[in-house]
């Protein structure tokens, strides 16, 4: 199995991907980032990306069933491009998130989704618990 | 090799972005605290002269080192890697009692097994291996304790987590101001957790941590003493206590109150905290701190409660409501909340009474067995 910066490789292998950021959403701390550099600090996105997410998650409007659930990814679109925040299920307390970002021209959406949620796969581990 | 030279000052030097990959040799050092303790400065020293072995701090924990920088982190009463990797799951759990006989094997290879291990895997050791150090290094950074280090072997983490003195700067650097923008009384992190009596909104949105806190808070475990309980990180359960402070759900001391509570009350006095947070104090505002200093309501019955965020302030009439209905927060249950809050609320309502303080249930309990025992 991979480590951390093999996840991100083989992220980086997406046709289109861009940068990709492994995020702990509770400190606001850039696990591991691969990819071209943003405008920013890292650790600057990974703070603001985090709020991001958590303001999702405490949005009853985004739940997608009237009981509420779990939201996998979060995807912004821009003109130029698509960004693509997952959710690492439970094991790490829900707080950690990968920020993929994909050139609009280049990339597939719908193919990097079923590529992330492979590779956040082997970060949760497939406990089943 | 413990010659203990004292530390030139650290030179400030623009910190690379990211330094989970070994750092080069060169002097590397943050200036990011004003006051930096003694390990942090034997924490640089020995990262110049690229040492290998244990950084013991005192009686709360040590650091091991692999060339200057940290590979593993262990400290008292901060969530550990075993925890944290046993808490993720049983699969988990089970390769993980594997991973530890072959670190204990002379010829074993942890990693490896680690990485083969399908509850496991070397992403999911890296992240909680790091998570871990983190935790630990808050605490044992923070201590005043003087560092002691003695070369050895590396810790067998060595090739999966490398984290180097200066990251772990920033790294305490950033948890402190996310700690404070949440909640800037830091008297929440080492307080008992006590979920406030009530809720003043109409309704409430917990993550999954901040409920867990909720539900399993009974009166004498703080943010940390939860998170061992639970299996979580220390600071994650840290940051969810202060966003629970700031929404008013846990009872916090007011905020003018001279004489915080006791660091870990655990068993003693396990309800004399509670009139605490609850009664009004009738004293002077002396000690309010700066960042709330303009919004604090400082003759409000109960203590005012500011929450820095969003600029809200919650009135709680601690008195008055104290002989009203009983909490309905949606996170608690009801079983955990009736015999506990029933008491809390007549000891809040006749102020008079404060010396006396309920009996905790669960030394009563804890009293029955012992003499069931003996008889």
């Amino acid at each position: 199995m991979l480590g951390i910066d093999g996840c991100l490789e083989t992220v980086m292998e997406i046709p289109g991907a861009r940068r990709a950021t492994l995020v702990d959403g509770a400190s606001g701390l850039a696990v591991a980032a691969a990819g071209q550099d943003g405008p920013v600090d890292e650790h600057e996105d990974a703070a603001r990306t985090t709020d991001v997410v958590r303001a999702v998650l405490a949005t009853p409007a985004l739940a997608t069933a009237p009981r509420g659930d779990d939201i996998d990814e979060i995807i912004v679109c821009g003109a130029r491009g698509y960004h693509l925040l997952a959710l690492v299920p439970d094991a790490f307390e829900g707080r950690l998130f990968l920020h993929l970002l994909i050139d609009r021209a280049e990339g597939n959406l719908a193919l990097a989704r079923l590529n992330v949620r492979r590779a956040i796969g082997a970060l949760a581990g497939r406990d089943g618990a | 090799m413990p010659e203990p030279t004292p530390a030139p000052a650290p030179a400030p030097e623009r910190a690379p972005a990211l330094e989970r990959v070994p750092a080069p040799a060169t002097a590397h050092a943050t200036a990011l605290e004003g006051v930096e303790t003694a390990v942090v400065a034997e924490l640089l020293r020995l990262e110049r002269v690229g040492a290998t072995g244990v950084l013991r701090v005192g009686d709360a924990g040590a650091f091991h080192l692999e060339g200057g920088a940290v590979v593993h982190a262990a400290a008292r009463g901060v969530t550990g890697l075993d925890r944290l990797v046993v808490a993720a799951g049983p699969g988990a759990a089970r390769d993980w009692g594997r991973v530890l006989l072959a670190a204990a094997r002379p010829d074993g290879d942890p990693v490896a097994e680690a990485d083969r291990a399908p509850g496991l895997g070397r992403a999911r050791l890296e992240l909680f291996a790091l998570f871990a150090a983190l935790d630990a290094a808050d605490a044992l950074l923070d201590s005043t304790a003087v560092p002691d280090f003695a070369a050895g072997p590396a810790h067998w983490l060595a090739p999966v987590c490398r984290i180097t003195p200066a990251m772990l700067l920033r790294e305490r650097a950033r948890r402190r101001a996310r700690l404070d923008a949440a909640w800037p009384d830091a008297r929440v992190d080492t307080a008992p957790l006590v979920p406030a009596r009530r809720v003043h909104r109409q309704r409430v949105i917990l993550t999954g941590l901040q409920t867990e806190l909720l539900l399993n808070a009974d009166d004498h475990s703080t943010p940390a003493d939860l998170a061992l309980t639970l299996g979580r990180s220390t600071f994650a359960c840290r940051l969810a206590a202060r966003f629970l402070a700031a929404t008013a759900l846990i009872q916090t001391p007011p905020l003018n109150d001279p004489h915080p509570t006791p660091p870990t009350a655990r068993g003693v006095a396990p309800t004399a905290s509670c009139p605490q947070a609850v009664v009004p104090t009738a004293v002077a505002p002396a000690v309010v701190p700066a960042a709330v200093a303009g919004a604090v309501l400082a003759g409000v019955p109960g203590g005012a409660q500011v929450a820095a965020g969003g600029g809200t302030v919650a009135g709680r009439g601690g008195v008055r409501d104290a002989a009203r209905v009983p909490v309905r927060a949606a996170a608690r249950s009801a079983a955990l909340a009736t015999g506990r809050v029933a008491a809390r609320r007549s000891v809040a309502a006749d102020d008079a009474e404060r010396s006396w303080t309920p009996p905790d249930p669960d030394v009563l309990l804890r009293l029955r067995a012992a003499l069931e025992e003996l008889a």
